[in-house]
This record gives structure tokens, C-alpha cells and sequence, in this order.
């Protein structure tokens, strides 16, 4: 049985627990490229209060995942659970699985189409469109509104997980259930509101808790598509980490930025084993009417 | 006392009304998506775009880098091959970790069994960029820094909770008759596993391999942080390296390395969209 | 109230032919039982008239009509599920008044009618609470309410008490049918029960595979069935069916196999001219067989060996070997005879039946 364990512990011993326990040491740390060891106690939690960047960042941080959030992971997310499960199973299959495509797309390429797409000239498809139905000349995005770019990259992205659950959870409730509804009347918003959106009440909770962790911690497109800038105008926590560390070599530093994320990670964790391992361990959600 | 039936032109249109609405959103805001992609695909193959969207004339120009380098960049080949290295070895490495764990967590009883499945969770659920630092420390003192074999490892281990996960869900869905059969008829239970069980999550393992290739295939942070020559470069370095220098000058160029570097994504894509939703579901239980 | 007429009705699945050319009509205020085998389309039909399904071709009147293209909410039908479908979000208070919000309806106008509604099914004490903090009965009562809520023109029911214990089956048989005799709403019942379908309603359509096997009232179904499908679907104990063969034997008409020798009644045999051939299924009912100990004389009696006894209580049901047939024979009477001795079977030839064998059909169809 053993046997059987022993690849994944090791692995995993190694590669998660280890760092978990060596970044709360590092941070206690003031290491940089020159690997020494000089511990210098809480310092770095200072100087993090005391960093005149950290403002900026924490409201770079809170107005990203906020937006992101709403309008893309939950708001999108529903609506497209909503529309293609409304609609023929084979069209609304159809846009689902286009809106796969950014998620399952390497993140370098997917973070080029939005380049391209936010292109400062009139070559870009924002600016495009805006000539071809507004008349307007062509916008520098990224001067103008570095924030608006990051949201919509991610959001494209991130709308597909909640869009997966949330289809899921409709095409579960039992089929009487909108029988009854379409026989009782009201129309399409109606049963919505009514009907469908209490059902899968569960799902929507759980998709804004693990969403909001996932946004709290997420950088990579946001550093492919304008790397923090201009100006720190995008520099969210995560980045903000990663800069510190491997642009600015102040491993410590690094570290103690990343305690943050960590213990966030860990409140999130304990919250969710809380809350939503009882929904896990139970196979069908708790909606059945049986006698 | 019969109810009127008569309905007004509204009435018996409404609902074809609605699922045109809904259509017609559906469309504008998958548009973007569609675009892109769509500009992806066809730029690549074009000496310009006009209006960013229609293509102007044929050109293999821009797929020059297949044969000959571009300036100040390793050969797409090396670059290619790293890549294929990373994914095949991350997809092995975690098929290989996740069929046996998968299978001690579904099948075997023991005391830490509740715990290590409540580890599993948390460490998904767990932001892997927050340890980075750490990383790099231990992976430059065990000399695996700048090298493929420690981003494969690295990256297997972060992934492998989620895949046991995965495989002991299909693993659980094996009746347990299946085995009994097999141990009264004489083997132990490793060889059970191994000549009984491994043949009916043939469908698991297809899934764990084939997301774990692409995860490989696909990423990024990892080794653009802890690969520092051109030489152990992947196509995902390569191309961030290319969008850096050539965006806003080439992008005939950009679209097309970009293409290349997708052409697995897409395979899988066209090929398997039927089963990703059904795999999905099972995976996201509650 | 409203009549329904369905015409030539299909509606198919791709290649699966769920409702395969149906038609009946239900009048105003009657009660119709759709009655059937799991799969035969008789839930497909219910939910076609609902307007949940569209036809793939057919027709459906209301009254005079034309409803095919008219949505489920403006057809102005009650309807219970099986699995009742009461919201479990909401109390039962907001269930029954749901459809009239779903009108637009407004608390002040409908709060009279939910109570009195609710009281009239005796559930007037559970409005506060949830679907899942009350029994399976009550649960189909508010389902009842919910139905009749909007005073529907229609009302559909799709095998409401199946998922019932049986005693409370047996209760809620009777308040449903004198529920319906009240309102005089006409109700399309479905169900697999055939005593559901016998004790509720005025008329029955029996389906298999997609299609009306016969309409009748309950007597007609049970006494005179159309064809061996409805014959060996109705009656329990079911039917007994001898394959034999017409024969005059000195002047008188005889159904006879190698063990069998029953008479054919002077009122049956003008019927035998419907026959494509002399090969043809006898039917009979269990209580329409009587068991002799001694074989009597004048009587065409069939010789057999009881096999094996099964005591209801009140009756007895006998296992009868011929040959290789088992006659299941059922009286209120107590035999005398062991189990493996010889006993006489005599068939009331009133009550045979005669099935052409190849078209199954009845001779008196």
C-alpha cells in the first residue's frame, strides 16, 4: 500500500510542503541573489506596512478581482449557463465550447490575442470596432485603461469554470421541477429568478469563494499583457511578489509578500473543508423532495 | 365557461422571440473570442491585414522561423523538442504517481485516509505562485535550477493532488466484485491491480494523460523563472521572447510562431470537445 | 370545462416512435385513464398535451382549438407530476400560489383563494412549512392545490400516487375521484395501475409500444378486451390463455387442443366468421373457471392436476396442470382435493374468449 503512495508523497513532500515551511523561514529572512542566510526577524512585515507601493498594489489588487469577479467569473459565467441551457443542446454546446477555448489556450498565445486586440492603431479589433461603429479614432489602451485590459483577458478566461459548473447544476435539477414551472407560467425571467437560480444556489456560493481565491492569486496573463505597468497601474499582489523576487532579487522580501498569499490560501482552504466538504461528500445535492 | 384560446401574434411568437434574443447575445459576446482566433489563423498566413480582420495576400513568409532562425534565437526545432520533452515527461511523471495514488486512496482502508483526501483539497485549492521564492531556493541548491528536469518535477508534483482526484473517481466507479473476483482467483493485490483494474480506467488514464500533456505543453511561469538559458527554452518562453521584440512590427510573425505553438491545443480541441464537458461534470461533483 | 381531442397524433425521438398515430377524445368533465407498461408512451402523450413535447405531427383541440402551437402557461392546465416537483425552496403557502404569481397575480388577491384551496385538501396547517418537513401524502396534496390553484380548464396527472405506500394509495384513489366529481374537471389520468384506471375513471385508453390498443369504459375493457395485449394486461389474477382450434365435433362448435375440449356458446358463434383460420387463442378469466373434484357427465370438462394452491384470504387462487399449461383458477370456495391429485375444470362458455391467434385480435371486435 505503500507502495502505491510513495511517488506522490515524495513528490508532493518536496515540491509543496517544503516550500510552504521554507518561505514562512525566508521571509523571516533578508536574502537576495547572493543566497545568504541574515536573519533580520520581522523587518520585511514592516517594511511591507511601511512600502509606498503597497497601496497601490492592494487597490490594484481589490479593483481587479472585484470587477473581474463579478462581471466575468459569476455575472458572464450565469448568463452563459443560463442562455446555453435555454436554447438547443447542440448550439448551446456549441458556444460552450468556445468558451473553452481561452482557458485551454497556452497563456503567452491567448495573452498576443488580447494584444493584439487592444493594439494601440487602428490595426487592433477594439479599435476597429469602435471605427466601424462609433466613427471614433483609434485609443491607446494600454495608456488609457491598463485595468480594463487585464479584467477582460482574465475574464475571458475565468468565465469558463463558473460556466461549467453552473451548466452542470441546471442541467441537474430534475426536469419536473421546469415542467411544473413552464405549466404554472411566467415567463423566461420569471422561472429564472424563481426557480432556477435557487437551485443552484450552492454552486454560485462555491464559484465566488474558490474564484475570489483564484483572482487574489492569479498574475500570469496580467504579466504577459502589461507586466504590472504602465506605471504600477496594474501591479496586482501576486505580480507585485514575483517582481520582487525575480526582478528585484530580494528573496526575502519575496517571501514575506508571499506569506500573505499563503495565509490567505490557508483561511481559504480551512473556510472551504468547512463549508463546501459537506456538499462534496454528499453525491446529489440536497434538493431531492422524497418521501 | 370555454376558455378562449385565441392568442395575439405576440403570444404564440414569444418564445422564438426569446431564443432569438438569447442568440443573438450569445453571439456578440462570443464574438471577441471567435475574432481573435479567428485573426490568429488567418494573419499567420498573410503578408497584411486589412482592417485587422481580412487578409490581404497568401504568404508562408511568416513561417520562415520553421526553416531557418530568426536573429538572436535558438532554432525552433531545439525549442520544439524541449517542449515535447517537458510535456511527455510531466505527463508521465503524473500518470505514473496519479494511477497508483489514486487507486491507494479509492481502495485502501487507513487511518490517514480521510486526512490525506482533506490534503488533496487544500492543496489544489492552494495559490502555487505564493511558494515561487522557496522553490528557487531549493531547486538552486539541489542544482536543478535552468534545467527541464526541475520544472518537470516541480510541476508534476503541484498537479498531482488534482490528478489523483481525478483517478480515484474513476476508480471508485469499479465494483468492488471486480477485485474479490480477481484475489479469489489467486493474485495478490498488486498483480490484481495491474492485470484488472488498470485495463478498466483505461478511460481515466486517457484523461489524466492527455490534460497533463497539455498542462506541460502549456506552461509558462515555471520556466520562465527557473530556465535562464536559450538553450532549455520552450516554445512558451520563445514566443513571450518574440511578442517582446516584434509586437507592433510583425505580427505575421507573431501569429504564426503562436500558431505552431497551439497546433497540440487545437488537435485536442477539434477531436475531443464531446468528452471535455462530460469529464468536467464528473470531475465537479456538487 | 373544456373537451380535448387528440388527432393522429406522433411523436417520435429521432428513430424512436414514442406516440405512433393516436387518437381519442376526452369529454367535458370526464375523467380518461391513460393506462399502460412502463415506455408506452402514455407519459409522452400527457406531456404533449401539457405542450411541453410539440407534435412531431397530429393535432390537438381544446374545446375547438387548435392548441399545438400554444405554450404549456397559456393553456390553462393544472398539472401533478409523479415526483409532485414541489419547490423546495419555498414554503407550501408559496408553492400553491406560485402559478398565480407567476400571473402576475398580487397577495392581496390571491391569499382567500390559497387558503381556502388548502383547507379543502386538508393541508390548511402546513402552509408554513417546507416540502421536505412534511409526509409523502400531504406533499401530494399540495401538489393537488398547487394544480387547481388557477381553476384550470384541464386537468393532467402523471401517476401521482405511484411513489404512495399502498394503504395510502387506496385512500387517496378516492379523494382524487371525488375531487374530479366535484370540480367536473375534465382529467387525463396517467398510470400503470389497472386498478387505479378500473376504480377512477370513466373511460380508458390502454397503450402499448406507442399505440391505443382499445377505448372503453372500465367494463368494456375488462369484459369485452379487443385483443390479447389488453386482455392479459387487465385482471388480476390475469387471464388464461390455451391455444387451440376451431372444430365442429357432432354438431356443436368446439375450441380443442391436445387437452383441451371447451364449447363455443350459440351467442359466440356467429362470430366465428371473423376468423382468418381455425387457429385461435382461447381466453379465459380465472373466476370464470370452476373446479369439480369428480368429473361429471353432460359436462365438457377439461381433466388437469392441481399443482400447487395460493390463499388470499378471502379467495383461493388454484394452479391447474394441462398438458403443459398452468389454468390459474380463482373461487371463493374451498376444495376438498390435495395438491397432485386429478381435478375437472369447466369453463363458462359465456365467458370465453376467442383471439384470431396470428392477429390477435377479438372475435367480437
Amino acid at each position: 500500500m505503500l507502495f502505491f503512495l510513495l511517488p506522490s508523497v515524495i513528490l508532493v513532500t518536496i515540491f509543496f510542503a517544503l516550500p510552504v515551511v521554507l518561505t514562512g523561514v525566508l521571509s523571516f529572512t533578508g536574502m537576495d541573489y547572493s543566497f545568504k542566510w541574515n536573519f533580520v526577524g520581522i523587518q520585511n512585515y514592516i517594511d511591507m506596512i511601511g512600502d509606498f507601493m503597497i497601496s497601490t498594489v492592494v487597490k490594484n489588487t481589490f479593483v481587479y478581482v472585484f470587477f473581474t469577479l463579478l462581471i466575468f467569473n459569476l455575472g458572464t459565467a450565469l448568463l452563459l449557463a443560463l442562455f446555453t441551457t435555454t436554447v438547443s443542446d447542440r448550439i448551446g454546446g456549441f458556444f460552450r465550447t468556445i468558451w473553452m477555448l481561452p482557458r485551454l489556450t497556452p497563456s503567452v498565445v491567448y495573452g498576443l490575442l488580447w494584444i493584439w486586440a487592444f493594439d494601440p492603431t487602428d490595426y487592433g479589433l477594439v479599435n476597429i470596432a469602435r471605427k466601424l461603429l462609433f466613427g471614433l479614432p483609434p485609443q491607446n489602451w494600454l495608456q488609457s485603461d491598463p485595468m480594463l485590459i487585464i479584467v477582460v483577458a482574465n475574464g475571458f478566461v475565468g468565465a469558463s469554470f463558473g460556466m461549467i459548473l453552473f451548466t452542470s447544476a441546471i442541467k441537474s435539477i430534475p426536469k419536473d421541477y421546469l415542467y411544473a414551472a413552464r405549466v404554472d407560467g411566467g415567463s423566461w425571467f420569471f422561472t429564472v429568478r424563481k426557480v432556477i437560480l435557487p437551485m443552484i444556489k450552492w454552486q454560485i456560493l462555491f464559484v465566488t469563494a474558490y474564484q475570489t481565491l483564484s483572482l487574489l492569486t492569479s498574475f500570469e496573463y496580467i504579466y504577459i499583457i502589461t507586466d504590472g505597468g504602465p506605471a504600477f497601474s496594474t501591479e496586482v499582489w501576486a505580480l507585485y511578489t514575483y517582481h520582487s523576487a525575480f526582478q528585484d532579487f530580494r528573496f526575502g522580501y519575496g517571501a514575506a509578500l508571499s506569506m500573505v498569499l499563503v495565509g490567505i490560501g490557508v483561511v481559504s482552504a480551512l473556510l472551504y473543508l468547512k463549508f463546501f466538504r459537506f456538499r462534496e461528500m454528499i453525491k446529489e445535492p440536497r434538493i431531492e423532495v422524497d418521501s | 365557461m370555454m376558455k378562449e384560446y385565441r392568442l395575439t401574434f405576440w403570444q404564440m411568437k414569444k418564445e422564438k422571440i426569446t431564443k432569438a434574443v438569447i442568440i443573438s447575445i450569445l453571439i456578440v459576446i462570443t464574438l471577441p473570442i471567435m475574432l481573435t482566433y479567428a485573426w490568429l489563423i488567418l494573419a499567420s498566413f498573410s503578408t497584411d491585414m486589412k482592417y485587422g480582420i481580412i487578409p490581404v495576400k497568401f504568404t508562408l513568409h511568416n513561417w520562415r522561423f520553421l526553416w531557418k532562425s530568426i536573429e538572436g534565437y535558438p532554432p525552433i526545432w531545439r525549442v520544439f523538442f524541449n517542449t515535447l520533452v517537458l510535456a511527455l515527461s510531466v505527463m508521465g511523471l503524473e500518470v505514473f504517481a496519479t494511477i497508483l495514488g489514486g487507486y491507494a486512496l479509492s481502495r485502501f482502508k487507513f487511518r490517514l485516509r480521510e486526512t490525506l483526501l482533506k490534503t488533496v483539497l487544500v492543496i489544489h485549492a492552494f495559490p502555487s505562485i505564493s511558494l515561487l521564492v522557496a522553490i528557487y531556493y531549493i531547486l538552486k541548491i539541489t542544482g536543478l535550477i535552468d534545467t527541464l528536469t526541475g520544472v518537470i518535477l516541480l510541476k508534476a508534483s503541484l498537479e498531482i493532488p488534482w490528478g489523483i482526484w481525478i483517478m480515484k473517481g474513476f476508480y471508485d466507479q469499479i465494483p468492488w466484485e471486480v477485485e474479490f473476483a480477481g484475489l479469489v482467483d489467486g493474485y495478490s493485490r498488486i498483480q490484481v491491480w495491474w492485470k484488472v483494474i488498470l485495463p478498466l480506467v483505461k478511460p481515466g488514464i486517457a484523461v489524466a494523460g492527455i490534460f497533463s500533456f497539455l498542462s506541460g505543453w502549456s506552461e509558462f511561469v515555471f520556466i520562465n523563472t527557473f530556465i535562464l538559458s536559450q538553450n532549455t527554452w520552450t516554445l512558451s518562453t520563445y514566443v513571450k521572447a518574440i511578442i517582446g521584440d516584434f509586437r507592433f512590427v510583425d505580427y505575421g510573425l507573431l501569429t504564426s510562431v503562436s500558431l505552431f505553438y497551439i497546433i497540440p491545443t487545437i488537435v485536442f480541441f477539434v477531436f475531443a470537445n464531446k468528452y471535455l464537458l462530460r469529464v468536467n461534470i464528473t470531475g465537479t461533483k456538487g | 370545462m373544456t373537451s380535448i381531442r387528440v388527432i393522429q397524433l406522433k411523436k417520435y425521438f429521432g428513430k424512436v416512435k414514442a406516440v405512433d398515430n393516436i387518437s381519442f377524445e376526452v369529454k367535458e368533465g370526464e375523467f380518461m385513464a391513460l393506462l399502460g407498461p412502463s415506455g408506452c408512451g402514455k407519459t409522452t402523450t400527457l406531456l404533449t398535451l401539457a405542450g411541453i413535447y410539440k407534435p412531431t405531427s397530429g393535432e390537438i383541440y381544446f374545446g375547438d382549438y387548435l392548441v399545438n402551437d400554444v405554450q404549456p402557461r397559456d393553456r390553462n392546465i393544472g398539472m401533478v407530476f409523479q415526483s409532485y416537483a414541489l419547490y423546495p425552496h419555498m414554503s407550501v403557502y408559496e408553492n400553491i400560489s406560485f402559478p398565480l404569481k407567476a400571473k402576475g397575480s398580487k397577495k392581496k388577491d390571491f391569499h382567500e383563494k390559497v387558503l381556502g384551496i388548502a383547507e379543502k385538501l386538508g393541508i390548511g396547517h402546513l402552509l408554513d412549512r417546507k416540502p421536505s418537513e412534511i409526509s409523502g401524502g400531504q406533499q401530494q396534496r399540495v401538489a393537488l392545490a398547487r394544480a387547481l390553484i388557477k381553476e384550470p380548464q384541464i386537468f393532467l396527472l402523471d401517476e401521482p400516487l405511484s411513489n404512495l405506500d399502498a394503504r395510502l394509495r387506496v385512500l387517496m384513489r378516492a379523494e382524487i375521484k371525488k375531487l374530479q366529481n366535484d370540480l367536473k374537471i375534465t382529467t387525463v389520468y396517467v398510470t400503470h395501475d389497472q386498478v387505479e384506471a378500473l376504480t377512477m375513471a370513466d373511460r380508458i385508453a390502454v397503450f402499448s409500444n406507442g399505440k391505443i390498443m382499445q377505448i372503453g369504459n372500465p367494463d368494456e375493457i375488462y369484459n369485452r378486451p379487443h385483443n390479447l395485449f389488453v386482455a392479459q394486461f387487465i385482471g388480476n389474477p390475469p387471464m388464461n390463455f390455451i391455444e387451440a382450434e376451431i372444430k365442429e365435433i357432432e354438431g356443436s362448435t368446439f375450441a380443442t387442443s391436445e387437452h383441451f375440449r371447451i364449447r363455443i356458446s350459440d351467442t359466440l358463434k356467429p362470430y366465428l366468421k371473423n376468423l382468418n383460420s381455425p387457429e385461435v387463442i382461447v381466453g379465459i378469466r380465472p373466476e370464470d373457471v370452476k373446479i369439480y373434484e369428480n368429473e361429471e357427465l353432460n359436462k365438457d370438462l377439461t381433466e388437469g392436476i392441481l399443482y400447487v394452491i395460493e390463499p388470499l384470504g378471502r379467495d383461493e387462487i388454484y394452479n391447474v396442470k394441462v398438458g403443459d399449461t398452468i389454468l390459474k383458477v380463482i373461487t371463493e370456495e374451498r376444495l376438498k382435493v390435495e395438491v397432485g391429485k386429478r381435478v375437472y375444470c369447466g369453463f363458462d362458455a359465456e365467458k370465453v374468449h376467442i383471439f384470431d391467434r396470428e392477429s390477435e385480435i377479438s372475435i367480437r371486435r
